[in-house]
This record gives structure tokens, sequence and C-alpha cells, in this order.
């Protein structure tokens, strides 16, 4: 229950604070950010499944039309192979019916020629028509393709982003490390700096902001929270200024701008009587 | 969810913005380093050197380390001489200055008091005072230096009162001085045992044991007149009185029943309500710091322990429990603290013991401690101890960082008793 209050009293005075827009900002392009991303890996799973029997039916089609056009050639030539056969009883029938014989032959060769001619424009049409076919599964198919990779270009784009955040992450991570042996450095030499007055009491807070230039020179300190009582918070301050300046050696400049050109020293003994 | 959403924003928050906060929460508790300049003074030698005076007070309180003036490398009386720099690279982390005159016949002293560090003023205060008061002058200006420095009430301009035996215990005397042992003023000179002296909460009067009727018995005395009362005349002992923190009563032992046993005396109609009721010893009362109670002494549970008595109801609980002797209870103006006498291994020493808590604490280490009285600031104590066979006074901080021992006196020295705020 007080964890919830306490919660939301935390947010309500953050709400009020003037770090109100930014944060804001910046959760509408995390939120933007992850939306994306969550879209992407979901497209990626159901496109290739779409794509992949497209492509294998293609090639049946194309093979199809060249079957009908090798069988009919075979059947003429055995119909022309029959009439040898004709018998020798009158010569005139006989050569009537050559002539009727070459006749029909002919004619059945014209017609097997004009069949033949037919089945071959059909075969054209339907080569033309195959090709066109294929022409057309092949476009779709670079369309499909030009589609697919668009959408990898999308996942790719949406996982650098990803793993660039992550970085990003990783970097804040390490910069806190290092900005933690630092302020344990300042911590200890303020402690060794402080002298608590005699009314010093567990409990008692003072909040100091300290302002430092990058050689660790201490430029500013002021009061930003007393503790009620002045002459622990006199005290506080001139630890602070006794110290002089901090060793920032070794310190990225990326850090100092980040934690240290500006920070808050929290006075709060829990070693004195209550 | 909305809880994760909160949680996620106050993450988003740390990560965005909000400074480093770096946490103190441990110290050195050195001395503050002050620097004390001899003040401007444009008349003939004075009786008292009051900056000298002060340094001192400033550096029994154990919170000080004045600089030597030896290390000086100037002695400026106003702002415009102070050079921060020089004064830095002693390591001083305060500085002191004050200018004296002669003012229709009364010393003035303007004092100021300078943060070093911050380079700026930080106090600046005019007091006067009649010749042969030069040491009030001093302890003044030592109570508005300690007050702004370390948060507490300066307690160097208050007294106390001790008994002195001389010539082996031939003849005994109640003295009145500083805190600081200097200005000794008799009191009061017996040839009988003189004990027990206590101050009313107003500083104006003490009470206090006298065997000079020939057994003990409780009188009242006014410190600046001498004027005094016998309160008690009872078979027995009467003994240990302490004046209630509203002034209007005395808790104080006597024995006209059979056995020791504390006793409440009404000042005003002069009635006696006993408190405790029990076949063992009750000893050694001293008020809680509301005056609903009283702590004492008692053997009832086979050794000496600190017991509490709450008067309305009379419920008594026993409050000590560590180690076989605790004896002589003083509660600390705050009422936080009891301060007692305690033996371990046959030794005894002043100790504290935390009420809230009942952590005890052992304050100083030497043999024979006995008879602590709490300073009314409640930063300090006297108490009355053994060096080189003879009695005298020493005070420690509450907190045990300062020890000092108190001008060694002609005889024995004992029972010390620090006065209120006057």
């Amino acid at each position: 229950m007080n964890y919830v209050t306490t919660t939301k009293q935390y947010a309500i005075s953050f709400l009020h604070s003037d770090s109100f827009m930014p944060v804001m900002a910046s959760v509408l392009l995390h939120a933007f950010i992850l939306i994306i991303v969550g879209w992407g890996w979901e497209s990626s799973l159901v496109t290739p499944r779409k794509v992949m029997p497209n492509y294998v039916e293609a090639k049946l089609v194309a093979l199809k039309p060249t079957a009908p056009k090798k069988a009919a050639p075979k059947k003429i030539k055995k119909s022309v192979k029959k009439v040898d056969l004709a018998a020798q009883r009158h010569e005139q029938e006989r050569l009537k019916q050559l002539q009727v014989k070459k006749q029909r032959q002919i004619a059945q060769k014209k017609k097997a020629t004009e069949a033949l001619k037919v089945k071959q424009l059909a075969d054209k049409k339907a080569k033309a028509l195959a090709v066109e076919k294929a022409h057309q599964l092949q476009e779709e198919q670079n369309r499909l393709a030009e589609q697919q990779i668009l959408v990898e270009q999308q996942q790719q784009q949406a996982f650098a982003d990803a793993l660039a955040e992550e970085e990003l992450l990783l970097q804040a991570e390490l910069d806190a490390v290092a900005a933690q042996s630092f302020s344990g450095n300042i911590r200890n030499k303020v402690q060794s700096k402080w002298s608590r007055p005699p009314s010093a009491r567990n409990g008692m807070k003072c909040l100091l902001k300290i302002q430092l230039i990058p050689t660790g020179e201490i430029i500013d300190v002021s009061v930003i929270k007393g503790s009620g009582n002045s002459a622990f918070d006199r005290s506080a301050e001139q630890a602070v200024k006794k110290a002089e300046r901090f060793d920032l050696s070794g310190m990225e400049s990326r850090i100092f701008e980040k934690y240290f050109r500006q920070f808050n020293l929290e006075f709060n003994p829990q070693d004195l009587r209550q | 969810m909305r809880l994760v959403c909160l949680f996620f924003l106050v993450l988003l928050a740390n990560g965005a913005r909000a400074d480093l906060t770096i946490e103190i929460t441990q110290g050195v508790d050195n001395p503050t380093v002050i620097a004390v300049v001899p003040f401007g003074w444009g008349g003939g030698a004075l009786a008292e050197n009051v900056s000298n005076i002060i340094a001192q007070d400033l550096q029994r309180s154990g919170q000080f380390r004045p600089i030597d003036q030896n290390d000086m490398l100037a002695f400026p009386h106003r702002q415009a001489e102070v050079f921060y720099r020089d004064w830095r690279a002693l390591g001083t982390e305060y500085l002191l200055l004050g200018d004296m005159e002669m003012r229709n016949g009364r010393y003035q002293l303007t004092f100021e008091v300078y943060d070093v560090l911050a380079q700026k003023k930080v106090l600046r205060q005019s007091v006067d005072a009649g010749k042969g008061q030069l040491r009030d002058l001093a302890h003044y200006a030592s109570d508005k230096v300690y007050e702004l420095i370390t948060g507490i009430r300066g307690a160097f301009s208050t007294k106390m009162v001790y008994v002195e035996a001389l010539g082996g215990n031939k003849l005994y005397r109640l003295m009145l001085s500083d805190v600081d042992g200097a200005r000794p003023r008799l009191l009061l000179e017996s040839r009988q045992p003189l004990m027990s002296p206590s101050w009313s909460p107003d500083g104006r009067e003490i009470v206090y044991v006298s065997f000079e009727t020939g057994r003990p018995a409780i009188f009242r005395q006014e410190v600046a007149t001498a004027k005094r009362v016998q309160l008690t005349n009872f078979k027995g002992l009467n003994s240990a009185p302490v004046w209630s923190p509203d002034g209007k009563k005395l808790a104080l032992v006597l024995s006209k029943d059979g056995n020791p046993e504390v006793y409440t005396l009404d000042l005003a109609t002069g009635s006696f309500t006993r408190v405790t009721r029990h076949y063992a010893i009750d000893t050694e009362p001293n008020w809680t710091a509301d005056g609903k109670g009283i702590v004492f002494t008692s053997d009832r549970g086979g050794r000496p322990q600190i017991y509490k008595v709450t008067l309305a109801s009379g419920h008594t609980e026993r409050l000590t429990f560590e180690g076989d002797y605790n004896a002589r209870p003083r509660v600390s103006p705050d009422g936080k603290t009891l301060v007692i006498v305690h033996r371990s291994n046959g030794v005894f020493h002043i100790a504290t013991q935390d009420l809230a808590t009942g952590d005890m604490r052992v304050l100083t280490e030497t043999n024979l401690d006995e008879s602590p009285s709490i300073a009314p600031n409640g930063a300090m104590l006297m108490y009355a101890t053994k060096h080189q066979g003879k009695g005298i006074l020493a005070a420690v901080s509450l907190d045990a960082g300062v020890k000092f021992r108190l001008p060694s006196k002609a005889g024995d020295v004992r029972e010390p008793s620090w006065s209120p705020y006057f």
C-alpha cells in the first residue's frame, strides 16, 4: 500500500518537475521503436510460407506444353504405311484404286499437313501463351522477391536500430560503472574532510550542489536543501571547500559532462548518536 | 499494470536527467581549527588576557583546536586586514577577531567570526563588562562562538560547586568557581564533613549535606548572600538532596523508618512524601528530565543497580543490567541519556546508557571515578577522580571524545556539581 502511494507521489512530483517534457519525448520515442521492432519480427515469420509454393508451381507449368507436340507426327507415319498392302485384281482398278488411294493419300497428306499446321499453330500459340505465362509468373516472382527484400531491409533496419539502442544502453552502463569509481573517490575525500559539529545527529540531511571544471577543481558549492541546523550545513560546505579539487585523471570527457560537471552531495551521517 | 508503467517512467526519468547524487555518511569529527587573534586594545596592561581565555575555553571543549599565536602571520583587528589565503594556508577554518576599548568606565568588546573557507563574516557582536569581569566577557564570547560553530549552546559562563578537603580531612570547604576552575570562592567552611552539593534549577541556591550538628543534615543556601536554612534533622541518614526541575521539591534519602528510602520534600509546605518502600537500600535519587519520575540506586536485586520510579503511579522498573555495579545515576538535560558510575573488573568508571536502547558506553578509564555531574548543554560532564593519590576534578565529553583534568588544588577535591544556565 505504502509502496503504491510513495510511487504515486514520486510520479506526481515528477510530473511537476521540469524534466517532464524531455522524458515524455523519450518515452514516446522508445514506444515507437518498440512497436516497429515488434511488427517487424511478426511479419518475417509469415511471408516465407506464401512465397515458396508459388515458386515450385511455376516450374511445373513451364514443362506441360512440350509433351503433346512430340506425339502428333508419329501417328501420321503409321497411316501412310497401311496403303502399301493393296491387291492386284484389276490393274485399272488397281490403278484407279491407286489413283484414288494416291488422291486419298494426297488428301490425307494434305489433311495431315493441314492438321499439322493447325497443330503447329496451336502449339505455337500454346508456347507463346506458356512463355507469356512464365513471364508473368517471373514478374510476379520478381515482385514478390522485391517485396521480400523490402521487408527484409525493414527488418534489418529495425534490428540495427535495436542493436544501436542496446549499444547505447551498454555504453551508459559502462559509463555508470566508471562514474561509480570516481564517485567513490569523491566520497572518500569529502568524508576525510568532514568534521561534524557535536550537534550533528543521525538522520540529519543536507544536500549540496557542486560544480566542477574538467580539471576537478570545485568552482561552486551551494546548499540545495539544508538540515535546519546551520552549524551542520556549514560543516558540510566546509568539507567540500576543504577538498578544493577532486582527482578526475583518466576520466573521459563524456563521463565528466554526463555526471560530474554538476552533481549533488548528500550529507547524511549514519555513525552518530540519534 | 499502472505500477509497471510508473516504474518504467521512473527508470526513464533517472536515465534522462537527474544529477548524480553522492551520499556522505561518515566523517572524521576532527576539532575545528580556529584562530583566536589577540584582541586589539589601546590601553595599558589588563588583568586578564581575554583572547587567551577564549582560546582555552574552546580548546577544553574538545571541539576546537586553536592555532598557536606564534604561527600566525598577522594580527588583524578588522575585516580589511584579513587575508584569507594566509589563514587558509595554516589550515584555519574559522577566524575570531576582537577589538576592546574602554567606554564609560566599562570594557567594551566587539568580536567578529569569519568563515575562512567561505571567505565571509558569519558573526559580529558587542558586549560590555565592568572591571573585574574580563573573564565573564571572555566566557560570553566563547559561548557565542561555540554555539555558532557547534550548534549547541555554550556553557562556559556557567559555574560549579565542589567540596575540598584540607589537611587530611581536618577542614572541609564548599567552593564555587568558574567551570574552568578559575576564580574559586569559598561558600562554607566546616571542621565536619560537607557532602553532596547540588544546584537549584534557577542557579541561585544550592543544597548540601553538612555534619556540623554532629549528624548529617540537609541545608539550602543562597549563593550570593550565603543565607542558609536547615531543612532536615531526622535521626539516621539525611543525604543526597537534589532539586526537582521545576524547583518546587527536593528528592532526598532518609533512614528515619529503619533503612535508607527515597523521599520527596515539598519546599513550600515542608511536607515529606515517601517514594520507595523496600527493605533493601534505596539511595542517590535524581529527577528525570520531565520531573515526573525519579531514578535511584538500589541493591534490591542483590547488587547495586539503577531503577526508575514513576511518581504518579509508584511503578518501579530496573534500568541497568550490564555489570554487577551501577550507581549514582544522573539524567542528561535532554532526558535521553543516563550517566552512571559503572564498575567492571573491580574498577569504577563513568559510563553512559542510552535510555531508549539500553546501550552502555564507558567514558573514562581511570580508577575510582565518581560523582558525575552533567553540563546544562549536555555536551560535557564533570567527575571526581584520583590522580597521584589526590582527589581531583576531570571532565569528559558525553561522546567520550575529550577528557581533561582541571587545575589541581591544594587539597582533595570531590563531588563537583555543574550549575544550570544563569
